[in-house]
């Protein structure tokens, strides 16, 4: 039997993450082990052009859904429309990327279709034409393989754990526009704070973080009308982030952060590496002033290369990284950003 | 405020704390039953413990568990009791219980959703949200003394709590990945800084 895997391209304001072609991309590969096909399925208003895309990156089909109810995600009449075409197709597995609004819709789904969920895998395989699925828990301390006795195996997939197909321009493929009908929701949006500018932490391929060391440089001294001393403390962190930001520029990086300087106030939560912030995987991932804490390395840890600065040679991020400065990241971080930018033409 | 738990009868300390720290009162479910129970099984055993409690407005829950990691048992309570799930909320702008609406901010990748609703809802929060209070002395002592009602799967009318549906054959401890920190070293910051950027670019990072 030809077996379907779905893939729900997650999408914000028209455009779809590198996840979500992640995912398509894995959805290709289970779909060549199984001997099956690939549905992309894209919900919004004004996403026609993400169709094409789905078929360049792999999809052999799209499930196209487009009405003004669809504009904002919802997680209700998006877990309404999923779970309808998931049943009318029947297919072995719904592959997602992980997002905070995809687990959300997930695990929604998978209550409609009384079936399992693994959240954030990492890698897939089929075994006696079943999908195994790995996920790491206790904070990437321990992995499990995951299987589902139940249709579809609904599984999100961890950002940058899967190769990003290359687009095809000459792949062919079906669009089919759904019929939507959407009952009044019991909620909508309204409003909308866009994030500060930068790169996103998930999609970075170089990220630089800081953390509680940030806040260190004895050589500062506040402005006299700061004169409470956690608020000294903080303008010295923002000292500290500003050279971690030109760093972050000169690379095209995102600027992320610990927990602990999170915790301290020198930078919103947005910015969070860890278990209870982001997890994130790129390819280049600078430590700056991070003593690496479990917590954080849970977010952090398969990081293509690591390097870590900081000032303790015991600190644990140095078991981690693949290079290492033991000193001071308030010398460091500028002489390394204007390194950079001499050689990279900057 | 009622603090609800599944789990086993540790479960019962993390309760405590949560009388302690201001919670009116506190229940446990637990049964034999749930020992092997998936994200599906949960979210049933809460709902069905929900519906018990009778008139609910708002059901917070925390992110995702600290074992599991899985986040999404939330979600899967709001759908199997109906209510609207608002997901990952950083703030809470406005809550009028009379009139049956709430306000909320939610986290997303690229922002923030400033959503209304209807109540009852469910919510999760991170942990923007607020600075947790300390246990007072007061609530530490009424803690100590509170009986913990236990529900069985029986008290929450799951006469039969089904199988789960997931299987976790294989928990492993990750690869060891041998990796030797190469630590870079100079007179000067800038000698260091030049070395390192040189070795990145060397092995391709950049």
């Amino acid at each position: 039997m030809a077996e379907k895997i779905y893939v729900y391209v997650d999408q914000e304001l028209g455009h779809a993450p590198p996840a979500s072609w992640e995912a398509v991309g894995a959805a290709r590969t289970l779909a060549a082990e199984l001997g099956g096909s690939v549905t992309a399925l894209i919900f919004g208003e004004g996403v026609e052009a993400l169709a094409q895309q789905a078929i360049e990156f792999g999809a052999d089909e799209v499930l196209l859904a487009e009405d003004a109810a669809l504009k904002d995600f919802r997680p209700e009449p998006y877990a309404d429309l999923l779970a309808r075409l998931a049943r009318e197709g029947e297919p072995i597995a719904l592959l997602m990327p992980t997002s905070g609004r995809s687990r959300e819709l997930a695990g929604m789904v998978a209550v409609d279709l009384e079936t399992g969920v693994t959240p954030d895998a990492i890698a897939l395989e089929v075994q006696d034409g079943a999908i195994v699925a790995t996920r790491p828990i206790y904070a990437g301390k321990l992995l499990t393989k995951e299987t589902c006795r139940t249709r579809p195996h609904v599984l999100t997939l961890r950002s940058r754990a899967f190769p990003k197909p290359e687009a095809d321009a000459s792949r062919q493929g079906t669009v089919s526009r759904v019929e939507v009908s959407i009952e009044a929701a019991p909620s909508e949006v309204v409003g909308y704070k866009e994030a500060e500018a930068g790169v996103s932490l998930s999609d970075a391929a170089v990220i630089v973080s800081g953390g509680r060391g940030v806040a260190n440089n004895p050589s500062l001294t506040p402005p006299p009308e700061i004169n409470d001393e956690k608020e000294q403390e903080i303008w010295r962190a923002q000292q500290g982030f500003a050279l971690i930001r030109e760093l972050a520029e000169v690379l095209g990086a995102a600027v992320g952060a610990s927990r602990a300087a999170v915790d301290a106030g020198y930078i919103p939560y947005s910015h969070q590496v860890g278990q209870t912030g982001k997890v994130v995987s790129p390819d280049l991932y600078i430590a700056c002033g991070i003593s690496g804490a479990i917590q954080h390395l849970a977010g952090m840890r398969t990081s293509k290369t690591i390097v870590a600065i900081n000032k303790d040679p015991e600190a644990p991020i140095f078991k981690v990284a693949r290079f290492g400065v033991v000193g001071d990241l308030f010398q460091i971080v500028p002489a390394l950003t204007k390194a950079l930018k001499e050689r990279l033409g900057k | 405020m009622t603090a609800l738990s599944v789990g086993p009868e540790e479960a019962r300390e993390a309760l405590k704390q949560a009388l302690a720290m201001g919670c009116d009162e506190a229940i446990l479910v637990s049964d034999p039953a749930f020992e092997s129970a998936d994200s599906l099984v949960v979210s049933q055993t809460l709902a069905k413990a929900i519906a018990k409690l009778g008139e609910v407005d708002i059901v917070f829950f925390g992110r995702q568990a600290v074992d599991s990691d899985t986040g999404v048992t939330y979600a899967q309570v709001a759908r199997r009791l109906g209510w609207p799930s608002l997901a990952l909320v950083a703030a809470i702008q406005e809550l009028d219980p009379a009139a049956g609406s709430i306000v909320v901010e939610r986290m997303l990748d690229s922002g923030r959703q400033v959503v209304r609703s209807r109540l009852p809802a469910v919510v999760s929060v991170v942990k923007e949200i607020n600075e947790p209070r300390y246990p007072s002395f007061m609530g530490i002592r009424k803690a100590s003394r509170a009986e913990i009602p236990v529900w069985s799967a029986a008290d929450i009318e799951m006469a039969e709590v089904p199988q789960p549906v997931l299987a976790w054959p294989e928990v492993f401890a990750p690869p060891k990945v041998e990796r030797e920190c190469e630590f870079i070293e100079g007179d000067t910051p800038e000698e260091i800084a030049a070395k390192l950027a040189d070795r990145l670019i060397e092995e391709k990072v950049i």
